[in-house]
């Protein structure tokens, strides 16, 4: 008997934490009902008593004067704007990390030399869903006119047996000829270059980003 | 929402006839959606190398185990799987070639995966002194790294994720982690051939074939 009495107090400090664990202790209100699918609309970041004191100073106490018995650490969860399964997963992984990507790909446009970055620029997405299409051009054009770069709402256009030819030829060799086809027909003046975003494999969860300007065709990334 | 707690005869109930299971959270990228199904040869034309950091969060024969099964994933993939001792310089195939006095075959895509874990939390309870540690709540980082043949770094992510010991009955928290840590793996390494690819595209310049 000596010894549960020992194992339950040698465990209440670790009971007593877990007990206010908002996600994962035995008390937490979500254990009832779906507590693992709870857990999956959140994202989670583990971090210091300190960082979590800095980052939200009136919801988090101070440790007591003369130390702790618990080793404190706190995690801050946010919830997903979407719930899981409202949206297919490959466009749901894309608009999930939207911000950070057309940030990364504006930056690589913005990198470039400066006769290219000066010219105005218009951005095409090739995309599966158009919705989904649509979201990823706003994004990306409002990144890059936050990087100082000059952007149209313009669209290049082709001829219908252009954009016929280009639908049966694999992409590697269509992004070339498109951008040749673009500057032959004037679609794209001297002074316009194209950022074209795409989606090269169905499969994957990135975006591929490339430009045209004067004929000449270069992927990015 | 609200939702209540619950009841304290179920509580007790737990805590006379259950046991101490496994409650796992996927705190940040295990649980981002996948698009690739690890079900098909997603992977029929690519070599891959695998090695697993030890650390403070995986010893030696763990990270053997994992690079195992991270191979087998692979295998299973159509992936040409070679794993690499931890500590072990990368290898280039040129060089190997040249010193078997073989000529250098037209490269098939290769990419090396390189994992590493990262202890962020541990609670453990001591119950008899050096005798007997219950780890109850533990939040472990894998720093997964994707690399083409030059070294040329293609993706990068972090998987944390948290298992708490309670009281219950059942619990499928492996499954859960070897579901999301696998499928993630898989997905990413897809993006870094993509990006291996399409990155190769834009080397080759028109009229060079």
């Amino acid at each position: 008997m000596e010894f549960w009495i020992y194992v339950l107090l040698f465990s209440l400090p670790s009971l007593v934490e877990y007990a206010r664990d908002p996600v994962a202790g035995p008390l937490a209100p979500d254990l009832m009902a779906g507590a693992g699918e709870a857990l999956r609309g959140l994202d989670c970041e583990a971090i210091s008593h300190v960082t979590a004191r800095e980052r939200y100073p009136g919801r988090v106490t101070a440790p007591p004067p003369r130390g702790d018995l618990l080793d404190r650490q706190a995690v801050v969860c946010r919830a997903r704007l979407m719930p899981p399964g409202v949206r297919r997963a490959r466009d749901e992984a894309i608009l999930g990390d939207l911000r950070r990507s057309s940030e990364e790909m504006a930056g690589l446009v913005a990198g470039l030399a400066d006769p290219l970055r000066e010219r105005t620029w218009l951005v095409e997405v090739y995309y599966p869903d158009p919705q989904v299409a649509a979201k990823v051009q706003f994004a990306t054009k409002n990144a890059l006119l936050e990087q100082g770069v000059r952007v149209t709402d313009r669209a290049p256009t082709l001829a219908a047996g252009d954009v016929e030819v280009l639908g049966r030829i694999d992409p590697q060799r269509a992004w070339p000829l498109a951008c040749t086809r673009y500057v032959a027909t004037d679609s794209l003046g001297a002074g316009d270059a194209l950022m074209g975003v795409a989606l090269r494999d169905r499969r994957a969860t990135i975006l591929n980003v490339g430009y045209c300007a004067d004929g000449d065709w270069r992927w990015l990334r | 929402m609200v939702r209540g707690s619950p009841p304290l005869a179920l509580i007790l109930t737990s805590a006379i006839l259950g046991g101490c299971v496994d409650v796992y959270q996927p705190m940040t990228g295990l649980h981002r959606p996948i698009a690739i199904d690890i079900g098909y040869t997603n992977f029929a034309d690519l070599d891959l190398r695998v090695r697993c950091r030890a650390s403070a969060a995986m010893d030696a024969s763990q990270a053997g185990e994992l690079c195992r099964r991270v191979a087998r994933l692979f295998e299973n993939q159509g992936a040409r799987v070679e794993v690499l001792r931890d500590g072990a310089p990368p290898i280039d195939d040129a060089e190997e070639a040249a010193a078997e006095g073989e000529t250098p075959k037209a490269p098939r895509a290769a990419l090396s995966i390189e994992i590493a874990g990262r202890e962020i939390r541990r609670d453990t309870t001591t119950i008899i002194p050096w005798a007997w540690e219950h780890t109850s709540d533990y939040t472990i980082a894998q720093d997964i790294s994707i690399r083409d043949e030059s070294g040329f770094l293609l993706a990068a992510d972090t998987f944390v994720f948290r298992f708490v010991s309670r009281i219950g009955f059942f619990s499928d928290a492996e499954e859960q982690f070897s579901a999301d840590f696998y499928g993630q793996l898989s997905q990413l390494a897809l993006n870094a051939k993509v990006r291996r690819r399409v990155l190769a595209e834009g080397q080759a310049r028109p009229g060079s074939g």
